[in-house]
């Protein structure tokens, strides 16, 4: 039977939640729960590893949303099977480690454009907790003269060397004179903070060896500290506040044993991303918060956002130098187009897969192919997929709120309601028209390129940062408006995100937040 | 040949930004997994099969050397493999039936067609005109699952790749001399 009090309550075990245990153990502070609706996931398991190469067997099917866990309405209805994982760890399970930064425009969306709102503070501000965040994540990159997210030390390892295959990419962005380079990744040229050296195996979904970051890796080492507490199963219900300042207690279903319990707390972070963050704000109605906590703007679950995603493929009709995915991920990437000309209709970063045929020798054996047929499979027309993401406009109207009903992990069903596009129509077809003219310059046949259903990997600003209660719903320290110890340390409280993955960038947020909350030397801590 | 199109389950959910190749290497990883197999007989059945028996399924993973002309390449001893057949058999969903009767299979075809190449060989050919007992289980638990690891155990060098996913022998990526991949400046 869990204790019914703690000094801190963790809500996520995700990146951010390990990271926020992490940061306050290592500060002294002491007596945190975590609460993880998820359960616990084979990480690093043998067994699981075989499955995944010879049935290719996902390890994560059973901890993802399904179809019935969600509604969606409006443009582009939001399609959010696949894209985050509830368990021990969360969503970076299975990521691919992509740790670019934001660009420095990326602050000042609202100054540049009068579009959505500006961050509290500027690249500048953030770049040395960006540092340090490269290092708490193991980030492997290739440093670019003049790169206009500036650097002030060096990353902590060396990035992959790009692979033969984005040669014809390269090729054709060095005749147009774009800029390309390395994606940063956090996978470990060299054994680091105790995890192996990455070997390469090409199955990063799934790394056998913990070779990439991994947000259960922050647990494990925190598993034997007597200070946290990790409760699996745990899906929270409510934030009881005590007063309207006052955040005291939560209420979980222990879906193990369908036992409902509260554990009162000195003070609460909520981590669980971009869509239970509000959601459980939103639920947590009182006397002093009667539609919601934060919410009396009603600003809660609004501005959501994610990346849109392109892609163009192309190809040629012989293969002779037998090109394949064998570094098995996207490493070439361009930020050509990830500019302040681009801020007001949607910056692009552009990257590059292999996409067909994605030829396995064993699967033609079992057919009864026979060599020179495998190898004319091999050498045979081929085709590539260049893809790239887009920054998102922030919308009031596009929100995401709790839907009637229970998921299986115990928690609310979720609605999107998105009747505002995330990037103007005319933003796809420039950069998909940018990507078909890469594959015409070398020659290649387009066959097509558009825009990928909308995702939900990467959401965000649903309970934005920002200057007053009246335009977001927590402060520059990411705690709610209106509250004394009710902190949002999630994908939710950024204001608006680049064309860049995000996660490198709320990590490194959630360093300063906390660096400066402490520093203000709270009861709690 | 034509191109194929993009996988359904990526053409369904979208790439996933950060791990955009990942339905496609699943898909990679096992094509034929999307058709339809017979269930895994007594999944729940675990056990230890003997060290004989494990040899015995060794050398039928390895044939495909015989069979496709590829030698030189293979880096999956006798003690690796040992350990894949033991995490298949011992924990569940157990393969220890499904490998039971492939091995009874093996020995039918060993006395009927007169010995073990042709048995092996006769395992690794589809669509046999009358299909003995047993064969779907064989084919799509054991023979399947055994020519996608073998071509991961290095065998996909016989063409021409470095680097393959599943490779375990590969090796890190922060030497750009000696990388395990063929890097944009490999020599042509």
């Amino acid at each position: 039977m869990p204790s019914n009090s703690a000094n801190v309550i963790i809500i996520g075990s995700g990146i951010a939640g390990s990271l926020v245990a992490n940061l306050l153990v290592n500060s002294g502070v002491q007596d945190i729960v975590v609460l993880e609706a998820g359960s616990d996931v084979a990480m690093k398991d043998p067994r699981t590893w075989f499955d995944l190469v010879t049935t290719g067997t996902d390890p994560f099917g059973p901890f993802y949303d399904s179809q019935q866990d969600f509604n969606s309405a409006g443009y582009d209805p939001w399609q959010i099977v696949g894209g985050r994982i509830f368990g021990r760890g969360g969503s970076t399970l299975h990521w691919g480690g992509w740790t670019p930064r934001f660009m420095p425009e990326d602050f000042a969306l609202q100054s540049n454009t009068g579009i959505g709102i500006d961050w509290p503070y500027s690249y500048a501000d953030l770049e040395p907790y960006y540092c340090t965040a490269e290092q708490y994540l193991g980030v492997a990159g290739v440093a670019q003269q003049g790169q206009r997210d500036w650097r002030s030390k060096p990353y902590p390892m060396a990035g992959p060397t790009l692979p033969l295959t984005a040669k014809p990419i390269v090729e054709s962005l060095q005749a147009y004179g774009y800029n390309f380079g390395n994606m940063p990744v956090a996978r470990n040229a060299v054994a680091y903070n105790g995890q192996q050296q990455c070997r390469t195996t090409g199955t990063c979904h799934y790394c056998p060896i913990g070779a990439r970051f991994t947000g259960d890796q922050p647990l494990d080492g925190l598993a034997t500290n007597q200070q946290v507490k990790l409760i699996l199963n745990a899906a929270v219900s409510n934030i009881v506040m005590s007063s309207k300042t006052t955040a005291a207690a939560v209420e979980y279903l222990d879906t193990a044993s369908g036992v409902t319990r509260q554990i009162s707390a000195n003070a609460i972070f909520l981590c669980a991303g971009a869509f239970e963050t509000p959601k459980l704000l939103q639920l947590s109605t009182s006397l002093f918060w009667p539609a919601g906590i934060g919410n009396d703007s009603d600003l809660v679950g609004r501005y959501l956002v994610a990346n849109p995603y392109l892609y163009c493929r192309g190809g040629d009709s012989s293969n002779p130098k037998r090109l394949q995915q064998e570094l098995n991920f996207p490493n070439l990437a361009s930020r050509q187009w990830d500019t302040p000309a681009e801020q007001a209709h949607g910056k692009f970063l552009l990257n590059m897969s292999y996409d067909a045929p994605i030829v396995h020798p064993g699967s033609l054996m079992y057919q009864g192919q026979t060599s020179a047929q495998i190898i004319q499979t091999v050498t045979g027309p081929f085709q590539y997929e260049l893809q790239g993401a887009l920054s998102p406009l922030p919308s009031y109207n596009n929100r995401v709120s709790p839907a009637s009903g229970t998921t299986r992990f115990g928690l609310p069903r979720t609605s999107f309601f998105t009747p505002d596009p995330l990037v103007p129509p005319s933003t796809i077809d420039l950069n998909v028209q940018r990507m078909t003219t890469l594959y015409e310059k070398i020659g290649w046949t387009v066959s097509g390129g558009g825009a990928y259903p909308q995702r939900g990997d990467h959401a965000s600003s649903t309970c934005r940062m920002a200057p007053s209660e009246s335009e977001g719903v927590v402060d520059a320290q990411m705690k709610v408006f209106g509250t004394d110890n009710l902190f949002v340390a999630s994908n939710a409280a950024l204001p608006t995100v680049g064309a860049a993955n995000l996660t490198l960038t709320l990590v490194a947020a959630i360093m300063k937040a906390l660096d400066e909350t402490l520093a203000r030397k709270p009861a709690w801590a | 040949m034509t191109l194929k199109d993009k996988d359904p389950l990526a053409t369904r959910t979208g790439p996933s930004f950060g791990f955009t190749l990942i339905p496609s290497l699943i898909h990679h990883l096992n094509p034929l997994a999307v058709e339809g197999a017979p269930p895994l007989p007594a999944p729940d059945t675990i056990g230890t099969l003997p060290a004989a028996d494990i040899a015995t399924l060794y050398a039928i993973t390895l044939f495909p050397q015989q069979k496709w002309s590829i030698s030189g390449y293979n880096s999956l001893d006798q003690t690796l493999y040992t350990n894949f057949i033991n995490f298949k058999t011992q924990l569940v969903p157990s393969y220890y039936t499904a490998y039971q009767q492939t091995l009874a299979l093996y020995k039918v075809l060993v006395q009927e067609l007169g010995g073990a190449d042709k048995a092996m060989d006769y395992l690794y050919t589809p669509n046999p005109t009358t299909p003995p007992q047993d064969w779907d289980v064989a084919r799509n638990w054991a023979i399947k699952e055994f020519l996608l690891l073998f071509v991961i155990s290095g065998n996909f060098r016989a063409y021409e790749w470095l680097n393959f996913p599943g490779w375990m022998g590969s090796g890190p990526f922060n030497d750009p001399n000696h990388l395990p991949y063929r890097g944009i400046n490999y020599a042509e």
